[in-house]
């Protein structure tokens, strides 16, 4: 236990020879947090209605403005236009009669598909709660049923599901650094030689890597937490999920920096194999990308690290069509740490 | 005669700590280790000399148990350096020819690390690495990172390194390469008083001078195959001539027959107008020569001096040790 601790301290101090590698894994997911939170369209949507002159018209002018999530905030900035000019309008709305019959009739200008989509789901939703009304509630009710007691912001809602990625992205890279920069030092010859067991230099440098990775984790806690105000109940089960997953990419970084030997080529390497992980790694939450994608998130130890934390921001599970989490996440685990032993034998101690 | 304990605890005699009996080294056609045999004796300091390309290496690496020899065979203290690794790797130190330390370490933290690795016992490391830092004099700037070392005192860092675990054996594989002379002749006295501690080191070198300092025995490797074993005294002794070096102009055409009666015995030529004669006794017979050479041609210099390293080298392979 001393030799390991020993390592496991030296481990650390072997930050300087890697520093701005270090920074970029502590930073890098926070900044692509607040990055996408930037980017991303805000669902708060401008939408042209042509000044309504008749009941109907000005009732679904009403329920367009009332439009918005079931517990509270606004979908539609409504926007009334004097006369409807479609060439010079991304979208506008004319109520009018065809047959005695009131009708929204929508037209575009030249706007992607997914905005189309949002722009009619978002007149469907106003038109509907009138036509329901109506009806006197004899053809369509709607209930929401919302899980959450307030709307999480759009632009900031994938925070949870970068925890996974900022854990897998420091590990994998400074794992990976660290072990092909003993090549370049020539270090790894004082390795080679080396009478202790294998495990020794494999395992104190993945326990190194993966509880640096908690900086980054933490970091990323914070600021979304901050941005969203949502929290954890509690930040230890969050911890303990995300463990597997530094310890996979730990010992998939100590592969990539033994096969590789460059620290470039591995910080490269483990900076897309992190962002693919996390695209592929069910990150986004509640969104349904067809089965293609279903089945890539199911190889991907994010998406079972986001199955486990989610209960903890959001008060419920999310069940995927997979095995248990704890079971893939566990093999996972010992798959990982077997490669990365097998490998260090192969490029380190081959002749032992 | 000395004792080791083998895996199975079956106690072994060896009088030789390293014993390389007719080994054969091939990397695919490649021929890198010829019929090697040498023998290294407890408390020696013992060379392998030869030039760049010459097997020292790999003669290093067979010794180690990084390679296995396709024929032949190897022993580290009655031991198989590769079926009993673990034993072995405990009781040898290696200097690589690179400076394989963590530049922006410390030397305490480098220190460390090898303990990690390489000590049974880590009870009173602190201690033993404080003592081979004030050996090697490099105590006063134990906490400085190694990258503001000199070359040399990154040497003597790395074997102070090779040292921590005790070995009985210290393998340095050209250990002042790229270091300055000052640096050199530090790490030469500190090896020198090392040997006094019992330890054995086998050094390769292709440097002359260093393998005439500090070798007791050496073994000449050319083309991986040893050329000549022995003392450096006795293997110049056996040469039994001086060296008388002299340039010309025009170079000599055919100087086997124009000093066929001057009681030469070998002619090289390293450079189209310099000459490289051995003759016994050439400090009685250099005025006569002067005369005979000063008939034809002009002398431009002339030198006699004992054989050195170089010249055995010369003499088995027709070459010199730099080239």
């Amino acid at each position: 236990m001393k030799r390991f601790w020993i390592l496991f301290v030296n481990e650390f101090k072997l930050t300087r020879t890697a520093v701005p590698s270090h920074i970029v894994a502590i930073i890098q997911p926070t900044i692509l947090y607040l990055f996408m939170g930037a980017i991303l369209g805000s669902p708060f949507m401008k939408m042209n209605l042509q000044q309504p002159d008749t009941p109907i018209g000005e009732a679904l002018q009403v329920a367009l403005q009332e439009e918005g999530s079931p517990i509270g905030d606004r979908y539609v900035n409504l926007n009334l236009v004097e006369q409807s000019q479609p060439g010079n309008l991304r979208q506008v709305i004319v109520v009018e009669e065809e047959n005695g019959t009131a009708t929204a009739v929508q037209r575009y200008g030249l706007i992607d598909a997914n905005q189309v989509k949002n722009l009619r789901n978002r007149l469907t939703s106003a038109a509907l709660s009138l036509w329901s009304a109506e009806l006197d509630d004899q053809a369509v009710t709607i209930q929401e049923h919302p899980w959450l007691p307030k709307d999480n912001p759009h632009k900031f809602y994938f925070g949870m599901g970068l925890l996974p990625m900022a854990m897998f992205l420091a590990t994998i890279m400074l794992g990976s650094v660290l072990t092909s920069q003993d090549f370049e030092f020539g270090t790894i010859q004082e390795e080679r030689l080396a009478p202790s067991n294998i495990a020794l230099p494999v395992m104190t440098r993945i326990a190194r890597v993966t509880l640096y990775a908690y900086l980054s984790v933490i970091l990323l806690l914070l600021v979304s937490g901050f941005m969203t105000g949502f929290w954890p109940a509690s930040v230890w089960p969050v911890f303990a999920a995300l463990l597997p997953v530094g310890i996979i990419g730990g010992g998939f970084g100590i592969v990539l920096g033994l096969i590789f030997r460059s620290s470039v080529t591995v910080y490269v390497l483990s900076m897309g194999l992190s962002m693919a992980l996390w695209l592929f790694g069910n990150s986004f939450g509640l969104t349904n990308f067809g089965g293609l994608y279903a089945f890539f998130t199911k190889l991907s130890p994010n998406s079972y690290a986001v199955e486990l934390i989610f209960p903890q921001f959001f008060g419920r599970k999310i069940s995927l069509p997979h095995m248990p989490p704890e079971l893939a996440l566990t093999i996972g685990v010992v798959g990982m740490i077997s490669a990365a032993l097998l490998t260090y034998r192969w490029r380190v101690r081959k002749n032992n | 005669m000395q004792k080791t304990q083998t895996k199975n605890d079956t106690a072994i005699t060896f009088d030789r700590t390293v014993a390389v009996d007719k080994a054969v080294q091939r990397f695919g056609e490649f021929t890198a280790v010829n019929n090697l045999t040498f023998d290294v004796r407890p408390g020696e300091i013992f060379g392998l000399l030869g030039p760049n390309g010459a097997g020292k290496t790999t003669t290093i690496n067979l010794i180690t148990g990084m390679l296995r020899p396709n024929s032949g065979t190897v022993r580290v203290m009655g031991m198989d350096p590769k079926s009993e690794a673990r034993k072995v790797r405990q009781r040898i130190g290696l200097v690589t020819q690179d400076t394989n330390v963590y530049l922006d370490l410390n030397a305490m933290d480098n220190m460390w690390r090898h303990a990690a690795l390489y000590n049974d016992d880590l009870s009173n490391v602190g201690n033993r690495i404080e003592e081979l830092l004030n050996l090697m004099n490099l105590w006063g700037r134990h906490k400085e990172p190694v990258r503001n070392f000199s070359g040399g005192m990154k040497r003597r860092l790395v074997l102070a390194r090779a040292l921590l675990h005790d070995p009985d054996i210290i393998l340095l594989d050209e250990p002042t390469l790229g270091v300055d002379v000052h640096g050199k002749h530090v790490l030469w006295d500190h090896i020198k008083e090392l040997k006094g501690t019992g330890k054995t080191f086998i050094v390769t070198t292709n440097d002359m001078l260093e393998a005439e300092v500090l070798f007791e025995r050496l073994v000449i490797i050319d083309h991986g195959e040893p050329v000549a074993l022995g003392t450096p005294g006795k293997l110049k002794s056996e040469l039994g001539h001086d060296i008388v070096t002299l340039r010309t102009t025009p170079p000599i055409d055919n100087p086997e027959q124009f000093f066929a009666n001057n009681g030469v015995h070998k002619i090289t030529r390293p450079e189209p107008n310099k000459l490289l004669l051995e003759i016994e006794g050439a400090d009685r017979k250099v005025g006569d020569l002067i005369s005979r050479i000063t008939e034809k041609y002009t002398l431009e210099s002339i030198r006699v001096r004992r054989p050195t390293l170089d010249d055995v080298f010369l003499h088995h392979t027709g070459r010199a040790l730099r080239e």
